[in-house]
């Protein structure tokens, strides 16, 4: 479905990203992981479309994907793109946040109110809130409203960068939940970044994990524990603290 | 871009003074005047002469200096204006100096432009004292003044830097005065009786010499040339109007120093109106019956409230359509987008008068320079505010709105420009109560507004006709800036609203 080959990203002259290469299937999730400044974000807004790698091709089925070429929002609305915080239009209410693309591209009202009424059921978003401003909305209705948007051309593509970071612990437990019904039930090709790695695991069995804008290893959350391939996964999967761990250094002390 | 943003603003022009212009094809005489009481005067003189059966003329009252009235009978924007043989020998053309009238005449004949007989009177420059000031320092000659070097000296603005103004006459007399101010010639006898000045010049048939009891001194050198009146028109209009030009030395040898001085001093200290004392002028002199016609508070008001916001409107109007792309080209090429800033940022540092007489060139006189240079003024806050809005709108925002797949203008208009919104409307906001005050200067150039009796009332020391136009352009700027706070509420989406009107 999205092939990455041979990226390169410099910044300064110093190369921030690659070179490397990421083959993702078809109706898969696959999580980018990895510590601050690893190159996770900036390869997903290269998927997306928003930054222009220095070297190497973005593919879609095949198809090179040119960020710069006068196709290029084709390939966008293929792709739903949600970022922390949502990247809501503050001026706009919540149905035009959604609906906005759909009503530019002259789709069909009808068919637009349809797929607003379905995406709504999905997320579980109150009816009342979309006519809300996103400032009137919670963090985790914020988020729904985001994917709603992201859904809104039924894309084949789901790319999410830290969608949850921003929320409290409990909404994004809650949260995490739903969303992973969400993504099962709608069998899109779903790219997340993420920095947490019990939430990459929680969605994906197929964890990139990215270190210095390299792929340090790939493959599922026991792969990366149990046969780490070298001291930065190792370090990396056993840094997250446990309720467990934590109690025992009470004990300790 | 110059040429560009002079076609645009013609372009707005051309619907609303159309009428002007075909008044114009109706050969109606226009005649200027410049902004003190006797040239006014002389102008209301001309217009009644001139407005006989058959012909029409038009009285454009106080348009600022010599050299605005002089480009503008060049220009045509005016057929006839009273000048005096003294200005014209050394201010127009300073760098001959033609001696006697005949060589004026022939200096003029070349520019296109004929000379009337004298008048009959001489309103030659003259340097004024309070008598009791002048007799404690023994003062009597301009010679005499030398020995003082203290003394304050203020003189009208035109003298200052006139070629037979101060400079020169400061180089006659060698006089060593260094605290010298130039101020507004109405102003200026104001602070000779207040005792903040010494000495000021003076235009020997001013009436305020024998209302004040002033003292002249004497000339001793014979440094100031005869200043004879006389009037200036186009010599085409000989023959195209042979008739107005009959009427208008009528004048000739009619009027002299006294009847002038006592003229000056119905309108001044006698606080008549000039179309009064002009018609009571004709009346006596040729048996002329002249209907005057005094405008009602509330007419005048009404025209210069249409004046001023046709002033405004237009020139903000203008700015907005060119500014708003302007702002948006900036902030999508920020290199470019410094020079444009600067570029404007120029026109604003331009003083508001400067900026006026500058258009003048381009424009004429009356309404059409003076938006050009509201325009002008109007550009920088708007663009500045454009760019502002634009490049202050969040990564996060503009890569959503580039990663959701809308079009470039899709983009603009969905989202850059709404969230920009606020900005550029407080640009537009700032605008409009920038150019509300500066649009009162206009009036300098013979563009109307509420600048006229702000204007006519400096000249006749009148704070009614003052506060007649200040009391409404302050109002305006009031009402402007409420309306655009009452804007922001109405069409601006709530979260994007300032705290103040939320």
């Amino acid at each position: 479905m999205i092939e990455l080959r041979d990226i390169e990203k410099r910044y300064d002259g110093r190369l921030a990203v690659g070179p490397l290469d990421i083959a993702v299937s078809s109706g898969g999730i696959t999580a980018l992981i990895g510590p601050s400044g690893c190159g996770k974000s900036t390869l997903l807004r290269i998927v997306a479309g928003i930054i222009r790698p220095d070297a190497g091709a973005v593919l879609f089925d095949g198809e090179p994907f040119d960020p710069d070429s006068s196709n290029a929002d084709t390939f966008r609305h293929r792709m739903g793109y949600v970022i922390q915080e949502g990247g809501l239009f503050p001026h706009l209410t919540a149905r035009r946040n959604i609906d906005l693309l759909a009503r530019h591209l002259k789709r069909p009202a009808d068919d637009i109110a349809d797929r607003l009424e379905t995406l709504r059921g999905l997320t579980d978003f109150p009816r009342d809130g979309l006519d809300r401003y996103p400032d009137e909305l919670s963090g985790g209705q914020r988020q729904r409203v985001a994917l709603m948007r992201a859904l809104m051309l039924d894309p084949d593509v789901l790319l999410l960068d830290e969608p949850l970071g921003a929320l409290d612990p409990v909404i994004r437990y809650d949260l995490q939940e739903e969303l992973r019904s969400i993504f099962r039930s709608l069998d899109k090709t779903v790219l997340l970044v993420t920095h947490d790695i019990a939430e990459a695991g929680f969605f994906s069995n197929d964890i990139v994990l990215l270190n210095n804008g390299m792929v340090a290893q790939r493959g599922s959350l026991r792969d990366l524990v149990e046969n780490s391939a070298n001291d930065f996964v190792r370090k990396f999967v056993t840094a997250s603290r446990t309720i467990d761990s934590a109690l025992e250094g009470i004990v300790q002390c | 871009m110059l040429g560009r943003a002079r076609l645009t603003v013609a372009f707005l022009l051309l619907g609303f003074f159309s009428s002007v212009a075909h008044a114009q094809q109706d050969r109606t005489i226009t005649i200027g005047s410049k902004s003190f009481t006797e040239s006014v005067l002389l102008g209301e003189l001309a217009a009644g002469l001139l407005n006989a059966p058959g012909s029409k003329a038009e009285h454009r009252k106080q348009l600022g200096g010599t050299r605005i009235l002089w480009s503008a009978l060049q220009r045509g924007d005016i057929d006839i204006y009273p000048e005096y043989s003294g200005t014209i020998a050394r201010e127009i053309f300073a760098g001959k100096q033609p001696g006697s009238l005949a060589d004026i005449r022939r200096e003029l004949a070349s520019h296109g432009i004929g000379m009337t007989e004298p008048l009959g009177f001489n309103n030659t420059y003259a340097i004024a004292m309070k008598p009791r000031r002048a007799s404690d320092l023994g003062i009597a000659t301009i010679s005499d003044l030398a020995r003082h070097p203290s003394l304050r000296l203020g003189f009208s603005n035109e003298f200052m830097d006139r070629g037979d103004g101060w400079p020169a006459l400061k180089q006659a007399y060698a006089l060593p005065h260094n605290n010298v101010r130039g101020l507004d010639h109405d102003l200026a006898y104001r602070a000779l009786e207040g005792g903040d000045l010494d000495a000021i010049d003076v235009y020997s048939t001013d009436a305020e010499i024998s209302y004040y009891g002033l003292q002249l001194l004497t000339d001793d050198r014979s440094y100031f040339p005869a200043y004879d009146a006389v009037f200036l028109y186009r010599l085409e209009l000989e023959k195209s109007d042979p008739g107005a030009i009959r009427s208008l030395r009528r004048l000739e040898g009619s009027i002299d120093a006294n009847r002038m001085s006592a003229l000056n001093r119905a309108v001044k200290i006698g606080k008549q109106a000039e179309p009064v004392v002009a018609a009571g002028f004709l009346r006596e002199r040729f048996d002329l019956y002249a209907s005057v016609a005094v405008d009602s508070m509330l007419s005048r008001l009404m025209q210069r409230t249409a004046e001023h916001l046709a002033l405004v409107g237009l020139s903000l109007l203008a700015a907005i359509l060119v500014a708003i792309p302007v702002g948006l080209y900036a902030a999508r090429r920020p290199r470019l987008g410094q020079v444009l800033l600067g570029m404007t940022g120029i026109a604003q540092t331009i003083p508001g008068l400067a900026l006026l007489v500058l258009m003048i060139p381009l424009f004429g006189i009356g309404a059409e320079p003076a938006i050009a240079a509201l325009f002008l003024y109007s550009l920088l806050p708007i663009v500045r505010n454009t760019h502002a809005g634009i490049v202050g709108i969040s990564l996060s925002l503009s890569e959503s709105a580039q990663a959701l797949g809308l079009s470039r203008a899709g983009r603009l208009v969905h989202i850059e420009l709404p969230l920009a919104m606020p900005s550029i409307l407080a640009g537009i906001k700032t605008a409009a109560v920038i150019n509300i005050g500066t649009a009162t200067l206009g009036a300098l150039i013979g563009a109307g507004g509420y600048g006229q009796p702000i204007l006519t009332g400096i000249r006749l020391d009148d704070m009614g006709l003052i506060l007649e136009g200040a009391v409404p352009a302050a109002a305006l700027a009031l009402l402007a800036q409420g309306a655009f706070e009452l804007g922001e509420r109405l069409f601006l989406p709530r979260p994007l609203r300032s705290q103040r009107s939320a």
